[in-house]
């Protein structure tokens, strides 16, 4: 049996972005493209990720530069911004696209 | 696993979660308090209407600031969402005032000859009025994804009617008639936000 990637009848199942794929970084994607951006404590209480758990994920999604992230002071505490890039917004995109494609 | 992530369902999530503080209701209803409450005052104090909501936008902007931020945290919506919300409420607000002129100066008297439309309006003032308060909070609460808005447009149907049923003079429909439902809408409204507000203070405490 042939590999899924090299058999023109199945799905192109590795065309999906792995590092969106994941579901807490799903979630942050999810919740950060119907927004212009948000701050660390929003997304943790729509995700319902811990503090360790989005600050991890945060990384890996900025470090692919999906996201951007700005750290402000907000009445002398500090702030956590957060907002999609284009390259993350267009990634959204596809990732969608894709998993459309593959359960069409 | 679906195949489409429901990104509609999440935006409308981050519009409700954004309006859980109960403030829209404590301010909306305090807006209605007050226009309720200021047609008992003389002619001249009524001009005063304006200044609340001026004041009222100021604070509303300032209690989101020190409550809900702090305690949700912060998000900004999308531009074309805020200019969407902003285009159907101004459609809604626009449309509710010209409904509500129309029906108010039904009230400065019955012409002779007037249309049946003039008549109908004068003597189903009050249901009239609530009918168009209760479609401007079903409208919004569709527009601003607020389901307990869909409460306060039965509310004020209830209200209204009861006002129509049970106030003094229905047929000849006062100012002071109208105030009257509206307060007692406002002060629903006022004392269902103050409970979702203590709700929300205790389900998102203040980060030390």
């Amino acid at each position: 049996m042939s590999a899924p990637s090299n058999n023109p009848d199945l799905p192109p199942v590795n065309e999906i972005d792995r590092l969106i794929h994941e579901p807490a970084r799903l979630l942050i994607m999810a919740h950060l493209y119907v927004v212009e951006g948000a701050d660390f404590l929003y997304l943790m209480n729509q995700t319902g990720l811990t503090f360790g758990n989005l600050s991890s994920h945060m990384s890996r999604l900025e470090e692919a530069g999906y996201i951007e992230v700005e750290k402000t002071f907000v009445d002398k505490r500090p702030n956590t911004r957060l907002r999609l890039t284009e390259a993350g917004r267009k990634a959204f995109d596809e990732y969608r696209t894709s998993l459309k494609g593959l359960f069409a | 696993m679906s195949d489409e992530i429901d990104l509609k369902e999440i935006e409308r999530r981050a519009l409700t979660a954004y309006h859980e503080d109960g403030l829209l209701d404590i301010f909306w209803g305090g807006y209605l308090l007050f226009l309720g409450l200021v047609v008992f005052t003389p002619m001249e104090y009524r001009l005063i209407v304006v200044m609340p909501t001026a004041l009222g936008i100021l604070l509303y902007d300032r209690a989101k600031k020190r409550v809900t931020y702090p305690r949700l945290g912060y998000v900004k919506f999308t531009k074309e969402m805020e200019a969407r919300v902003l285009r159907d409420t101004l459609i809604v607000i626009f449309v509710a005032w010209f409904v509500t002129l129309a029906g108010l100066f039904t009230n400065m008297g019955v012409p002779e000859r007037a249309s049946w439309l003039v008549l109908f309006l004068n003597r189903y003032n009050l249901l009239f009025q609530g009918g168009v308060l209760a479609l401007i909070f079903l409208m919004l609460g569709r527009i601003m994804s607020i389901s307990r808005l869909y409460h306060y447009s039965v509310i004020s149907l209830l209200v209204f009617s009861a006002g129509y049923f049970y106030l003094d003079s229905p047929y000849i429909v006062s100012l002071q008639n109208l105030g009257v439902p509206c307060a007692i809408i406002g002060l629903i409204m006022v004392g269902i936000g103050a409970s979702r507000l203590q709700r929300f203070i205790g389900k998102y405490p203040k980060e030390a």
